[in-house]
């Protein structure tokens, strides 16, 4: 079930501490990398059915961002900074899978030796990280965007009965003559692609809002870097109407609450 | 060889570049969901109930019985501290009045009294806070306002609610923080209503309470009825019928997953949706059941 697999090693020390003797370095240099080979590695379909049998539990030590960014359901968060403190929280007697989003398992190669070093017994890393866990296609969870409320902005006509939102990050642009077209990545975990239609109007503010507030031309700076162009994680509120129209509410402050 | 291996360690420590803070809370996870599986609803049931019961067992084991989880309590009292900010012209000037509504609001929706499922959940105002500040009157969800206001005014730990209304220029009605949030950004933790969508406040039809009944129930784990879209797993909860996304109003008869395996109208009376506050009036027994189970995991409730 466990799979052991040798590993080409990195090279983990950015720098020398200048304490350190450099014989004792290079000893110790060498015990690590001894020390990661012999770290097992799971597959992400062996550790989901181990946490399914309750015999697994995944961590996850990766930072806070992409954490809440998604992260595997069940996981316990324990970035590497956080686990000499808290390692004692993890169970003893279940396998301890760490995992990282990285390419050779670095971190999560790093945390495991840690563990083994805090006394833990069953030490594993995923093979392939996070990647490896979402090609699969197996359960994440995501607190993006935080849970919210919307409420139509105020021009927003289109009737309550007859209106939805997709809010979230827009992962593709493209601003036309008669048409702007977005695919948005929404925080409730679908993709979204919306059309707008605005052949023969110079006005953008009939279509596009700024957190709330109608868009002026001057305004498309702070939305994108340069003419077609979106900023980076550029979110927005496209709220659209049974009917077909659409309006776009740009969020660039990260507000959208979802 | 042995201290090798430790001085290897700790410099393998010493490259670690994350934040040391230190938090209140020991149990860091996430409920598992069922997954390739046609019975959705069963295997989810058991993944759930193996895995609370593995996290149970580390909080016995670790925290000596800090987190008292109480099996057999048929309801849990949350803590409630209200943080009113106003500006100096004096909007969001909440009345006392208005703060005992909201938590009484609160207390009809979570016990049932309204029409849904009795979750385990009552509230208690702990204290209140008030302070006049522009900047934080108009805070944003991801605005800096909002992290130095939280960090300034936060109290309790992760089974204390703290409610803040303020009047986000941004425009949401309110946001919340999940259970699993807690961990990594303990400060962050609560909610955030407009001051308007109290009951008594101008901000129709979003003024009788219910924003806040819906952020509440983020905070204990409840994800909206339309997450996921149509999907098989859509927000976790086996008895809300799936949605294809948010729903306005109140639009009866709304059924945007349809055919066989989408049995249901949307739930647009749950308070998970975005329909007017007069609409919505229920939780179901499958979330009642994933906010104690989550709640008690992450928050000690």
């Amino acid at each position: 079930m466990v799979e052991r697999r040798a590993l080409s090693p990195p090279f983990p020390f950015g720098g020398l501490r200048p304490a350190t003797p450099p014989n004792m370095l290079f000893i110790a240099l060498l015990f690590s990398i001894a020390a990661k080979a012999d770290v097992p590695r799971v597959s992400a379909a062996e550790l989901h059915a181990l946490m399914q049998k309750g015999e697994a539990v995944a961590v996850d030590v990766r930072g806070s961002v992409p954490y809440e960014h998604g992260h595997i359901v069940g996981a316990v968060w324990m970035p590497l900074g956080l686990m000499s403190q808290r390692g004692g929280e993890l169970p003893e007697d279940k396998l301890i899978v760490a995992y990282c989003t990285c390419k050779a398992e670095e971190t999560s190669l790093e945390a495991a030796l840690l563990l083994s070093s805090l006394g833990f017994g069953k030490v594993a890393v995923l093979h392939g990280g996070y990647p490896q866990w979402m090609e699969a296609g197996l359960p994440t969870e995501s607190n993006r965007g935080g849970g919210g409320r919307l409420a139509p902005p105020a021009s927003v006509a289109c009737d309550r009965n007859d209106l939805t939102v997709y809010s979230g990050t827009v992962t593709h642009y493209r601003r036309g003559n008669d048409r702007t077209v977005l695919v948005i990545e929404t925080d409730s975990d679908t993709t979204e692609t919306v059309t707008l239609r605005h052949a023969g109007s110079d006005d953008p503010s009939r279509f596009f809002l700024i957190d709330g507030t109608p868009l002026t031309p001057r305004d498309w700076s702070r939305i994108e870097s340069k003419k077609g162009e979106l900023r980076p994680d550029m979110r927005a509120n496209a709220w659209v109407c049974s009917d077909g129209s659409v309006i776009v509410d740009w969020k660039p402050s990260g507000a959208a609450g979802s | 060889m042995h201290r090798s291996l430790i001085v290897a360690l700790a410099l393998v420590l010493s490259l670690s570049a994350f934040a040391q803070d230190r938090f209140d809370v020991d149990v860091h996870g996430n409920k598992p969901r069922g997954c390739a599986t046609h019975s959705p609803s069963e295997a989810e049931a058991d993944a759930m109930e193996e895995h609370t019961r593995m996290l149970i067992s580390m909080i016995d084991k670790q925290s000596g019985g800090r987190f008292d989880v109480e099996a057999n309590a048929t309801t849990v009292t949350v803590q409630v501290w209200f943080h009113v900010i106003q500006n100096t012209s004096g909007a969001g000037n909440v009345t006392s009045g208005q703060i005992a509504d909201q938590i009484t609001v609160l207390n009809d929706s979570y016990s049932g009294l309204t029409g849904g499922s009795d979750t385990k959940f009552r509230f208690v105002l702990a204290g209140t806070t008030r302070t006049t500040n522009n900047t934080w009157f108009g805070a944003g969800y991801g605005s800096s306002a909002e992290t130095q206001m939280k960090s300034a005014l936060r109290q309790g730990n992760a089974a204390t609610l703290n409610f803040y209304t303020n009047q986000p220029s941004t425009g949401e009605l309110g946001w919340a923080t999940f259970p699993s949030s807690y961990s990594s950004q303990p400060l962050k933790d609560g909610v955030v209503c407009d001051w308007r969508t109290v009951p008594g406040g101008s901000f129709s039809p979003y003024n009788e309470g219910d924003t806040g009944t819906h952020e509440v129930g983020h905070w204990v784990g409840l994800y909206h009825t339309f997450q996921g879209g149509c999907s098989k797993n859509g927000d976790y909860v086996s008895d809300t019928p799936a949605e294809r996304s948010a729903a306005f109003g109140c639009p009866n008869g709304r059924n945007t997953c349809t055919g066989s395996k989408y049995p249901g109208d949307d739930p647009i009376e749950n308070f998970m949706d975005y329909t007017d506050d007069f609409c919505m009036y229920k939780f179901t027994a499958g979330q009642a059941s994933r906010a104690a189970s989550l709640s008690a995991t992450y928050r000690g409730l």
